[in-house]
């Protein structure tokens, strides 16, 4: 349960600007209470979460409590991400979830390996991402503790 | 010598100097006796190099192999045998050769000299063929790998805009909700229809082509496991059809066992799939056949297992029947039955992959068979 009230910061990595633009309407839909930031690769990614770069200021940047991440993405992908982030003694408690189109057996497994808490491959359809976003709500913000 | 021995010796030199593998024969300090016509002729040297020599002098040096030098000084004291020894003669010159080497200590009666035997096999060919095999399987591995790798980009990148007419084709639906006039809503309707076709599309072209590139080490499969399996999947279908499938007494093989499963998930639902009226039915069946030139003990050998897979649906007119082994290929018009027609396709490349053929036949109406022929045991395609 989120005790302080505040909404959750949501932080989404897609390079994929529709995709981007459909989950977030999708978490609109399923009214989630949250804030909701993105980035367009691993390396923004890592800035973001690291207060580097143009993310120097962290109210520009307020840490995520959940991260929703692609794994393929140019410049560094999700799957480098995922191993730096659960490597940081910092970052590591973030819990992450990976969204991505794959539903190949080695990235499931690969991607828990590194350190993911879930794996969702993206549904095809609004209606079915609406569905996803509304479950991981309730899943991650009502039942489950956030680290604080 | 005696007469008698004479013969003898005569009858033994004669053997040496008319085999067609080159021979030596050396004394107690490895020098050369006697070298055959084929060892003269195999190395082009005149009997006069040849004969008394020590071998490691012969010609430029080539037989100085101190590993085999040292074995045969081990055995004269021993009378010991060596067998299949690989020597290199002449390394990195043009006529480097690779020989197995036979030697054998001969006993000779009232005799202090003993003889040593060297019977050679030239490898050379077969070597340097078999080297070449193992680069060319290398290299079609490599390209396996590299065509998997294309195969799963492609697919994915050709994924990507389809999701995209689907997600945003649901969307103006939802939003035009009532704004949209019928003729409207039926062409979103067919785009989006047609758009998730091609994901199909990709998604077969992909498995196809993973026939060739993923393929697993066989092992023994019971087809009977992977019938039942097949079965369970298409509980469903069965339960919604009430059609079954009867499953005579199939064999163990040694095959992919990825490959059998999609081989016989293809097979029998399209035994469910393409059915008439009538309450789909699908029989398999397997019989030994090919029974080759009986062996010693009288037993027949069997040269290969004939699997059928019938069914009671529609079938198909004969002319088609090598046609519809071909990807994409559909008889029936896309209302009529599901299906992107690669399921036969598929059949064939998993039916090859293992040596074997696929045939089918049928009557209009009545049903179809399909006829496997599976080869053992196995002989695995490159």
């Amino acid at each position: 349960m989120n005790t302080t009230g505040r909404p959750i910061v949501i932080l989404i990595a897609d390079d994929d600007t529709e995709d981007r633009q459909l989950t977030s309407d999708a978490l609109d839909e399923s009214r989630l209470r949250n804030e909701l930031y993105m980035v367009n690769d691993g390396e923004e990614l890592m800035q973001y979460l690291r207060h580097q770069g143009r993310y120097e200021d962290p109210a520009a940047a307020p840490r995520p409590g959940l991260i929703l991440l692609d794994l393929a993405m140019p410049k560094k992908d999700g799957r480098e991400a995922l191993a730096e982030i659960k490597n940081d003694p910092d970052l590591r408690q973030i819990p992450v979830i990976v969204m991505t189109t794959s539903s190949a057996e080695e990235d499931i497994c690969r991607s828990y390996d590194l350190g993911a808490s879930s794996y969702v491959t993206k549904p095809v359809s609004f209606a079915a991402l609406v569905e996803v976003m509304k479950g991981i709500g309730r899943y991650w913000f009502e039942i489950v503790e956030l680290p604080s | 010598m005696t007469g008698r021995e004479l013969a003898g010796s005569l009858y033994a030199a004669s053997i040496v100097d008319t085999v067609r593998e080159p021979l030596l024969l050396l004394s107690n300090d490895l020098r050369v006796v006697t070298a055959n016509a084929a060892f003269l002729k195999t190395f082009g040297a005149p009997a006069a190099q040849v004969e008394g020599r020590y071998l490691h002098d012969i010609g430029g040096g080539e037989w100085h192999v101190p590993e085999l030098r040292r074995l045969l000084e081990e055995m004269l004291p021993a009378d010991a045998e060596l067998r299949d020894f690989e020597i290199e003669v002449g390394p990195g010159t043009p006529g480097q050769r690779t020989f197995l080497l036979n030697a054998k200590r001969l006993e000779q009666r009232d005799s202090e000299v003993h003889l040593i035997l060297l019977a050679f096999e030239d490898v050379t060919e077969r070597r340097r063929l078999e080297h070449a095999l193992r680069a060319a399987m290398a290299e079609l591995e490599r390209s396996n790998q590299e065509l998997e790798g294309f195969a799963s980009i492609a697919s994915h990148d050709l994924q990507e805009p389809l999701r995209k007419i689907l997600a945003f084709g649901e969307r103006l639906a939802s939003v035009s909700e009532g704004h949209l006039p019928d003729k409207g809503r039926d062409y979103l309707g067919r785009m989006t229809a047609a758009a998730a076709r091609m994901q199909t599309l990709i998604n077969d072209v992909l498995s196809l082509s993973r026939v060739s590139t993923r393929r697993e080490a066989w092992r023994p499969v019971d087809l009977n496991t992977v019938v039942a399996g097949v079965v369970s999947d298409l509980e469903n279908t069965l339960l919604k059809t009430g059609g079954c499938v009867d499953i005579g007494s199939l064999p163990t093989v040694a095959a992919d066992p990825t490959q059998m499963r999609q081989l016989f998930q293809n097979l029998i639902s399209n035994g469910l799939k393409f059915c008439s009226g009538r309450t789909p039915q699908v029989r398999i069946t397997a019989t030994a056949c090919g029974l080759g030139p009986a062996d010693r003990a009288g037993a027949a050998a069997q040269t290969a297992w004939q699997i059928v897979v019938a069914d009671n649906g529609i079938g198909f007119e004969p002319r088609y029947a090598e046609r519809i082994f071909r990807p994409f290929e559909r008889l029936h018009a896309r209302e009529a039955y599901e299906g992107t027609g690669i399921g036969l396709a598929l059949c064939r490349r998993i039916v090859q992959n293992h040596g074997g053929t696929i045939t089918a036949d049928a009557v209009p109406g009545s049903g179809a068979r399909f006829v496997i022929h599976l080869p053992t045991p196995l002989k695995e395609r490159a």
